[in-house]
């Protein structure tokens, strides 16, 4: 990292660190809020930006884990997190290993589609069934407590505490993102992205590859999913919809693919929006739209770079010149991969 | 005879009706450049797709040494010593010819997909990098994104991708293919290079080219085999005659 880089880095730290001491409470809970939705929106573009692969059923792993501790939790005490928050990112892992299992078999439009079948299955379930409260949700009436020798090390029903807790996750998700992005896991899933035929004939294992991202992706999102269920205290079958997915997508698309903290600007960028447009008309959604539409429009290499690296995912040749016409024919076929 | 690196028994791939590749048995040996030519689809490209992977045979075997490899995925046979290059030229564009070459080397490390970077690992992959550029000749070009390369340095990066991997079959689907003359050359003599420890196999139109090069000639027609041996036997044989070759092509 260039100086210049680090020093920026550190200067934001420091104001997301001292953030407590100058806003009020509920600006502080809002950016609990926005700190939650850009973990989930990184989850998201390590499967989106650096994978390629456009997923629509993130929101389900971040409502299993948020389910997670709603049905952990017991109704007049608080959870424990030692026990409720590593239940919650094996819920969200296990659900990631079995739909990354079955949909990342398919490519492209046909991934989109898949992935969002799945993720509306999930949504009815929970709004259909009785389950957990059904389409009327759930209460988690305390927030969870991290008890250590008879002692709440982490206080969680303090704003201020809950939002460093957040900000401590959020880091910690940089940093993940940051690590596995760079080492060869990283540059493998890349080169899947870039030239998938190629990437397999040099002898790179891509379903796995793509599949452990999943699980990492859905993992992660699972961790942003519990953090918003305890801030909430309360879940709803909403937290699994595709709705909640396309906006941590909006977020990614927003705030740049290449980067690993990049879909957390955007979820700065949707959430701002969203805040300041409330309190001036009820339309607010067609407004945020709009903006959103004009922001897109005037830096269209966020968008470009979206569907330029989605593209070739699933059709590796297409961005290359046509060299030889007599193996179109086999080429089509040689996708059953 | 020499090591048998690669064969195929009564290999056969069908598209719906049509037999592509109709009962091909084919023996290549180390440090020899088999090349297959035959008509547009007489099947060779089936063949090579066949024998990377990138294709499942319909009936037939293919075997690496003794192993069977005929149910093994491609990215597998890349790592059983399979290495090829594609017609249409097959990079990653946008990474640098560093980077590029870097992934060839790393998917056969043990750290090909580690979760973290380590140092030695790194720096371990960096050097066989640069030594597989030099052997390339690509050293100068290392930083360079792959896209902004010319179509003849892009099919000697592609190439060179196929060397780091250290395979012990090296198959080349029309390496030639639009390439200008001064870069046919110079494609023509690395393909040269490549024989030394390994079998390889060509796909190739450009018939100076083919005899210039080949140890071993296969002539394929309708998906078949129709002739198969020394260049120069090949050349006389009356029924590639027929089939291909045309009588001023045999005398120049």
């Amino acid at each position: 990292m260039q100086r210049a880089t680090r020093l920026i880095v550190l200067a934001l730290l420091v104001a997301a660190i001292a953030l407590p001491f100058a806003a009020p409470t509920y600006y502080m809970q809002f950016a609990t809020k926005v700190l939650i939705l850009g973990m989930l929106a990184m989850a998201l573009n390590l499967v989106v930006g650096f994978g390629g692969l456009v997923s629509v059923c993130h929101a389900a792993f971040y409502g299993i884990a948020g389910y997670v501790l709603a049905i952990a939790a017991p109704k007049y005490e608080p959870a424990s997190l030692w026990l409720t928050l590593p239940l919650a990112l094996i819920a969200s892992s296990a659900a990631a290993l079995v739909l990354g299992a079955l949909s990342l078999r398919t490519r492209g439009v046909y991934f989109i589609m898949v992935t969002l079948a799945f993720g509306e299955m999930l949504f009815y379930f929970f709004h259909d069934t009785t389950f957990a409260g059904g389409s009327d949700g759930a209460f988690i009436n305390l927030k969870p407590e991290a008890m250590l020798f008879g002692v709440n090390v982490l206080d969680l029903d303090k704003p201020r505490v809950f939002y460093w807790a957040v900000l401590a996750m959020a880091v910690l998700t940089i940093l993940l993102l940051h690590t596995i992005t760079r080492a060869p896991f990283g540059r493998a899933l890349a080169a899947a992205r870039d030239n998938e035929r190629r990437a397999r004939s040099l002898g790179f294992p891509i379903y796995r590859v793509r599949l452990t991202a999943f699980v990492i992706s859905g993992a992660l999102a699972g961790l942003a999913g519990y953090f918003a269920a305890a801030q909430f205290g309360f879940v709803a079958p909403e937290m699994l919809g595709w709705h909640q997915s396309a906006i941590a997508l909006v977020m990614v698309v927003l705030g740049g693919q290449r980067s690993v903290a990049g879909p957390l600007f955007g979820a700065v960028i949707v959430m701002g929006l969203e805040e300041s447009l409330k309190g001036l008309t009820e339309h607010w959604k067609l407004i945020e739209g709009l903006i959103i539409i004009a922001i897109v429009l005037a830096f269209p290499s966020g968008l470009q770079g979206l569907v330029a690296r989605v593209l070739p995912a699933h059709d590796p040749e297409k961005r290359e010149p046509a060299f030889g016409q007599d193996r179109a024919r086999i080429d089509n076929e040689s996708d059953h991969g | 005879m020499a090591d048998i690196a690669m064969r195929t028994a009564a290999l056969s791939k069908r598209f719906g009706g049509l037999a592509a590749v109709n009962d091909v048995s084919l023996a290549f040996a180390v440090g020899e450049i088999h090349a297959v030519i035959g008509p547009n689809g007489a099947g060779k490209s089936t063949l090579v797709n066949l024998l990377s992977g990138d294709f499942r045979p319909t009936s037939g075997d293919i075997f690496v040494g003794d192993r069977n490899v005929t149910m093994l995925a491609a990215d597998r046979r890349g790592l059983f010593g399979i290495g090829r290059s594609y017609q249409k030229t097959t990079i990653f564009p946008d990474a640098t010819v560093f980077e590029n070459v870097r992934l060839a080397v790393q998917a056969h490390a043990p750290s090909a997909i580690a979760l973290m970077a380590r140092t030695a690992g790194e720096q371990d992959l960096r050097m066989r990098t640069d030594a597989a550029l030099s052997t390339a000749g690509l050293n100068a070009r290392a930083n360079v994104r792959a896209n902004t390369l010319s179509h003849g340095e892009q099919r000697q990066l592609e190439i060179a991708m196929v060397i780091a991997t250290d395979p012990k079959v090296v198959l080349l689907d029309e390496p030639l293919a639009g390439m200008s003359g001064a870069e046919s050359r110079d494609m023509v003599e690395l393909i040269k290079t490549l024989r030394q420890g390994r079998a390889v196999l060509l796909v190739e139109h450009d018939m100076d080219a083919v005899f210039a090069v080949a140890d071993r000639l296969t002539v394929m027609a309708d998906g078949k085999v129709i002739a198969s041996g020394a260049p120069e036997d090949v050349r006389r044989h009356s029924a590639v005659r027929a089939a291909y070759l045309g009588a001023e092509t045999l005398h120049t």
